[in-house]
């Protein structure tokens, strides 16, 4: 039972710690969630725009570039003069090389083409140019710089190698939009042409772009100034991409291959917000294999349509792993305190338990009849009231026992003298009464004889008379032994009592003596041996009169009364008081004693009473005696109703 | 105590283990009645000899002898004579000596030490009784 509640105790310790535990750890795992992706979202957000500052600024390099070389009067005369091609081409291969131009070209103001880059000058075809930004210049006569779709056929015109780089076969990529396309010969490149005037006469165009397609310069030099090259097991934490339309054509993310993913895809929620719907992606998402916190925007070409996307993302992973940290954190904190909380209410149960196992185990012993245990200490708390209290019964209890044992070893001593009396007397008795037939027999014969004179009849009666005396001791001695049984009748006992006063009242007027007797009414019977009973209270009675000198009062009473002793017996009580000379103290222990008397020789035999007290013994009853001296004595007989 | 009794003589049978009880008896029962005949035994072995010897219209038997059951006595001279009148006695008179000599077949019980006036009046109210 005890086990139980320590367990409950327990079990309620860890409930409560558990459940703190847990709502700390959901919310600690949450705000380090939450904050840990706002973080990483401010910073894509940042990345994003920082990725299309160099972007943009890979095109105002070539648009500068391209600018300051219309600015030169040598290469606008070459290209009015249609005659110095050389000029023109050397200036041409001068500023691609300068910044990294994958096609360049310089065309007229009809938008027929004078020169490229690398290639011969004689082999040039010499027909219209159908780069869509040296149209655009050419009739807006303004410079025209951004983001073009450069088809498969004006790549093949720039340069077969061109057209080449610019293939890209379209590899299957999971949760991307269905495409029936396998390839994309088209191809994305930022790009400027500037118109040439001389005086105010429009008189050609130069023009140069770098592709993007297989490019990895501007998506490497994105990861290098935002990343600065991190990786995270083996990957590299930052990536950068750049889409045409919804694919990979430049970008630093790896496939499964360990190659740039060029050719993959972009998921189908990602191309449908940012490509179909124009807004910033920020959020994250699944990037050919692996989870990114991501930054999508949409790349407008020339004429504002969105014909790409530049991406920048994290790997998801390298926040997992620091949530992940920071939960096993909480996680240790949360088991640390648990434990901490079943050690503590542990200790702390036993601690308050101690003393209620104490009393378990004490009062099972007591159940058991042992009172030997003790409580050692007493708590200060409401288990000390009860440990107190329990301390207080078991001394009390103890108590008892002992005034219990005291009695019954007096009631043993008594019985035991008793019986050794009793078989003492037996003998003695019945070895005496032969002698005394004799004696009886041949003093009588003689008395009878008339030839005797008067002295000897006198002496003769002495011995008659001391022998009667002889006679009644020996009876007295043989009543006492005797182990009649009880032979129980219903009687009523102030039946008994009125006839044993209606018995003595001689005596007692002799003495001047008042008896007076009080019965409870309606008194129930109890089965007795009535004769027996009778002789007690008759000796009882005699005994008082004894006591009283003339004048003196004996009164009797009956009740029905609970016990004296044994505990829930209820039975009647007989007081018989008198107010004669009282019983010494010393005597009082003796009283029941064989033999013990303090009438005069030849008075008492000093076995009425301890007779009196072996029948009512037999009836399962009790005497006691309460006396004062010179006040009087009363003798309180105890008979339960129920013989136990 | 009438002549008539007196005059008529009878057997009497006696027994004790003590010799003063018996020697008491035969002295009362002869002060009282001359013509009656007096057996004496001291042992139950010596009563039976008597028994088987003699008739008696008396006996008068000790209960509690040494090592002797005088209640057995009581029996088998019962059942020998049922008429015959039988006076148990006893220097040990309790009441369950009592009942058991009569359950045996005794007629009367007398404790001792008894004065010569009660034996004779037990007698005499066995011997008129029967």
């Amino acid at each position: 039972m005890i086990y139980k509640t320590q367990f409950r105790l327990i079990l309620s310790f860890l409930s409560v710690t558990l459940l703190v535990g847990m709502l700390s750890l959901l919310a600690g795992v949450r705000i380090i969630n939450s904050s840990l992706l706002t973080e990483a979202s401010n910073r894509i957000s940042l990345d994003l725009n920082a990725a299309r500052e160099i972007y943009l600024n890979q095109q105002e390099k070539i648009t500068l570039i391209l600018k300051l070389t219309t600015l030169d009067n040598e290469f606008r005369d070459a290209l009015a003069g249609g005659n110095n091609r050389h000029l023109l081409r050397d200036r041409l291969n001068e500023v691609a090389s300068y910044t990294d131009l994958d096609f360049a070209g310089i065309v007229t103001s009809e938008g027929l083409t004078v020169c490229g880059i690398g290639d011969d000058p004689e082999a040039m075809p010499s027909d219209i140019n159908t780069n869509p930004l040296v149209k655009k210049a050419l009739a807006d006569k303004t410079t025209a710089a951004g983001t073009v779709i450069l088809t498969s056929s004006y790549l093949q015109y720039e340069s077969p190698e061109l057209a080449g780089r610019a293939r890209i076969d379209i590899l299957p990529t999971l949760r991307a939009d269905p495409e029936e396309k396998t390839v994309e010969t088209s191809a994305l490149a930022i790009a400027c042409a500037v118109p040439v005037f001389k005086g105010n006469i429009l008189i050609g165009a130069i023009y140069g772009g770098v592709l993007l397609n297989r490019s990895t310069f501007l998506v490497d030099k994105i990861k290098n100034t935002l990343f600065r090259n991190e990786t995270f097991k083996g990957k590299s934490i930052g990536t950068a991409t750049i889409f045409f339309g919804d694919l990979r054509i430049s970008t630093n993310v790896l496939g499964e291959d360990g190659q740039r993913a060029i050719g993959t895809r972009v998921s189908r929620e990602v191309r449908k917000k940012v490509l179909d719907q124009g807004e910033i992606w920020t959020d994250r998402a699944f990037v050919v294999n692996d989870w990114y916190l991501t930054a999508y925007e949409p790349i407008l070409d020339i004429y504002g349509e969105r014909v790409g996307m530049l991406y920048v993302g994290v790997l998801e992973e390298k926040y997992r792993v620091m949530m992940n940290r920071a939960v096993s954190f909480f996680m240790l904190i949360t088991i640390g305190g648990i434990s901490v909380a079943l050690v503590l209410s542990y200790f702390l149960g036993r601690r308050l338990l101690k003393p209620v196992n104490e009393l378990i185990e004490l009062s099972s012993k007591v159940s058991k009849g042992d009172l030997s245990g003790e409580i050692l200490h007493i708590s200060g708390n409401e288990l000390g009231l009860l440990q107190i209290t329990f301390r207080e019964m078991l001394e009390s209890l103890r108590e008892r026992e002992r005034q219990q044992k005291m009695l019954n070893d007096t009631k043993l001593l008594q019985s035991e003298k008793q019986a050794s009396v009793g078989r003492l007397a037996a003998g003695v008795a019945h070895e005496i009464n032969n002698p005394l037939t004799g004696v009886l027999t041949f003093t009588h014969m003689l008395l009878k004889r008339k030839d005797i004179d008067e002295d000897m009849r006198s002496d003769l009666e002495t011995i008659a008379q001391a022998t009667e005396r002889v006679r009644e001791i020996v009876k007295g001695l043989l009543d006492f032994s005797r182990q009649t049984k009880i032979e129980p009748v219903s009687t009523d006992i102030n039946e008994i009592i009125q006839s044993s006063i209606t018995l003595v009242s001689n005596q007692a007027m002799v003495r001047g003596v008042i008896l007076c007797f009080d019965p409870q009414e309606n008194l129930p019977y109890r089965t007795l041996d009535s004769s027996q009973f009778q002789s007690v209270i008759i000796n009882m009675l005699l005994n008082a009169i004894d006591a009283c000198e003339t004048g003196g009062h004996i009164n009797v009473t009956t009740s029905l009364s609970v016990s004296t002793g044994k505990d829930e017996f209820k039975g009647i009580e007989i007081n018989i008081a008198d107010t004669g000379c009282g019983i010494p103290e010393e005597n009082l222990g003796r009283l029941f004693d064989p033999f013990f008397t303090t009438k005069e020789v030849g008075r008492g035999t000093g076995l009425g009473l301890a007779v009196s007290y072996g029948i009512i013994e037999r009836h399962g009853g009790t005497i006691h005696v309460k006396s004062k001296l010179g006040r009087g004595t009363t003798f309180i007989i105890w008979l339960p109703l129920s013989e136990g | 105590m009438t002549a008539r009794m007196n005059t008529e003589a009878k057997e009497v049978l006696v027994v004790d283990d003590d010799s003063v009880v018996l020697k008491s008896c035969k002295r009362i029962i002869e002060s009282e009645h001359e013509t009656w005949n007096i057996t004496t035994a001291t042992s139950v072995k010596e009563a039976y000899q008597a028994l088987s010897k003699n008739s008696f219209s008396l006996l008068i038997i000790d209960v509690m002898m040494p090592a002797e059951d005088g209640c057995e006595l009581i029996k088998q001279a019962k059942q020998w004579d049922p008429k015959v009148p039988v006076l148990a006695m006893s220097g040990y008179p309790t009441a369950e000596v009592t009942k058991r000599c009569t359950e045996k077949g005794a007629d009367l019980f007398i404790p001792k030490p008894f004065t010569p006036d009660e034996l004779i009046k037990a007698i005499e109210s066995l011997v008129t009784g029967g």
